[in-house]
């Protein structure tokens, strides 16, 4: 098993008669959040606040302005990109990847992110990738996919281009920087190897054994160590 | 922090980048990424036994290059591990103190590790240690006091005296290529070192080369110095 972060998207959307600006409304949230005492970070359209102990989990709160009364569209302020703003809908992302049956290979994809500590690689452009990677792939088997998605991020990271699935007009190409398609690159290169040996698990992590189990095999690690090295600090 | 003593553990790396993509090659889930100063490793850090993977740590590790080599210091990002001294994570910016360089110049002659051997050793038993620590308190492998007291543990080990003025002066004769045995004994009793600690110093040499020997005396003087006394 690996410990990963919990994680939290939680919507802020003000009436569409809100006179304010879409930047007062993300500055205006992102003061009372600190207000309260969070830590918080500025990310393209949220405010990621972490626990106050710095415990495992960050909630990345997003707010917005709905486009009309129906309370389905939404504006969000960008802080990166071409336009300081998009309109979207978070209904029809969500239906968009419930509906694309891909929903195993995506969480997969999520443990690979985590496992490469690439918190740059955000959720809503990972979804895309994925779906848009499997789109007309007929295997099956989750290997398969995986395999897949692994070999068309080194033939495509680099260039491929994602569309919000609520509005072709949003500008994406902020969510993969030249740096990030560079590490997905390598790091779908690397997944590759540790693959083609069948070694799933240096890519995923071991599956959940159980306490006692993980309790024997540290003692064993422990035993067989050499170079037993003692911790210690500058002072 | 020590104004003078350094944590961070000496690693050669070549030029071409062959030991980055051999390591990477073991450890799939660390994306190395070429920097203005060095490189930086970062991802998933296996603890393996076996060959299967025991736990694992998210972590970033620096290679700064420094003179003709590098330097590598370990952070822990997950938030695994508390930012607390008794954890040996020191500073803002979460620093794992793997070990005392002078253990690690100890084992290796005073040779700089390769990459694979850092991350399989003082990183490895790093985490491992940590690991019992999550779940029994205690140090598996020990630890070592902090600062300067760290430092006199090591040479109350190696040469029998904490006293790191007293240790200064033995490790300028290790330093030097040959023992004069007409010397002052550094012990401090006033004797010729024929008549005090040769036979100790003879032995030392087995273990502690002068090039080593010279690299300990650096970081004693460091340690000495006045704003870095703990």
């Amino acid at each position: 098993m690996v410990w990963v972060s919990y994680d939290l998207d939680m919507t802020c959307y003000f009436p569409c008669d809100d006179a304010r600006s879409l930047e007062e409304i993300h500055g205006d949230v992102k003061n009372v959040l600190d207000g309260a005492g969070y830590r918080t970070l500025e990310k393209t359209s949220a405010i990621r606040i972490h626990g106050r102990d710095d415990a495992d989990f960050h909630v990345d709160v997003v707010p917005g302005r709905f486009f009309d009364e129906s309370q389905t569209d939404v504006w969000l302020h960008r802080t990166e990109g071409t336009k300081g703003w998009l309109k979207t809908n978070l209904d029809v992302h969500i239906d968009y990847v419930r509906n694309s049956g891909k929903q195993d290979a995506i969480c997969l994809m999520k443990l690979w992110r985590h496992r490469l500590a690439l918190d740059s690689f955000r959720t809503f452009a990972l979804e895309l990738i994925t779906i848009k990677l499997l789109r007309g792939w007929t295997g099956k088997d989750l290997d398969d996919q995986l395999r897949h998605v692994f070999e068309e991020l080194v033939e495509y990271a680099e260039s491929i281009v994602i569309e919000d699935p609520a509005n072709a007009n949003n500008d994406l190409s902020g969510l993969l920087d030249l740096s990030l398609r560079g590490q997905l690159k390598v790091g779908a290169q690397q997944a590759l190897v540790a693959v083609a040996q069948g070694d799933w698990e240096r890519v995923f992590g071991p599956l959940t054994s159980g306490e006692s189990a993980k309790r024997s095999s540290v003692a064993a690690a422990v035993a067989a160590t050499t170079m037993r090295t003692k911790p210690w600090l500058p002072g | 922090m020590a104004a003078g003593l350094t944590f961070g553990i000496d690693v050669e790396i070549d030029a071409e980048g062959k030991a980055l993509a051999e390591t990477v090659a073991r450890y799939p889930c660390l994306l190395a990424t070429r920097m203005e100063w060095g490189f930086v490793l970062q991802g998933t850090f296996p603890i393996l036994h076996d060959q299967r993977e025991v736990d694992a740590f998210t972590v970033r590790i620096d290679l700064r290059r420094s003179g003709a080599g590098f330097t590598a210091a370990l952070c822990e990002i997950g938030g695994r591990i508390p930012h607390r001294e008794d954890r040996h994570i020191f500073g803002a910016g979460g620093y794992a103190c793997v070990a005392l360089p002078e253990d690690v110049y100890l084992l290796t002659g005073g040779k700089p590790l390769s990459l694979a051997s850092f991350l399989d050793g003082p990183v490895r038993s790093f985490f491992l240690a940590q690991l019992v620590v999550e779940r029994d308190g205690y140090w598996p492998f020990g630890d070592r006091g902090h600062g300067a007291h760290g430092l006199a543990d090591f040479y109350e080990e190696l040469l029998g005296t904490r006293d790191l003025s007293v240790v200064e002066k033995y490790l300028v004769v290790l330093s030097e290529a040959r023992t004069y045995r007409q010397r002052v004994c550094p012990c401090g009793s006033g004797d010729k070192l024929r008549r005090c600690h040769a036979a100790q110093l003879t032995s030392l040499r087995s273990r502690v080369s002068s090039h080593v020997a010279q690299r300990f005396l650096e970081r004693v003087r460091s340690a000495l110095a006045p704003s870095s006394r703990t």
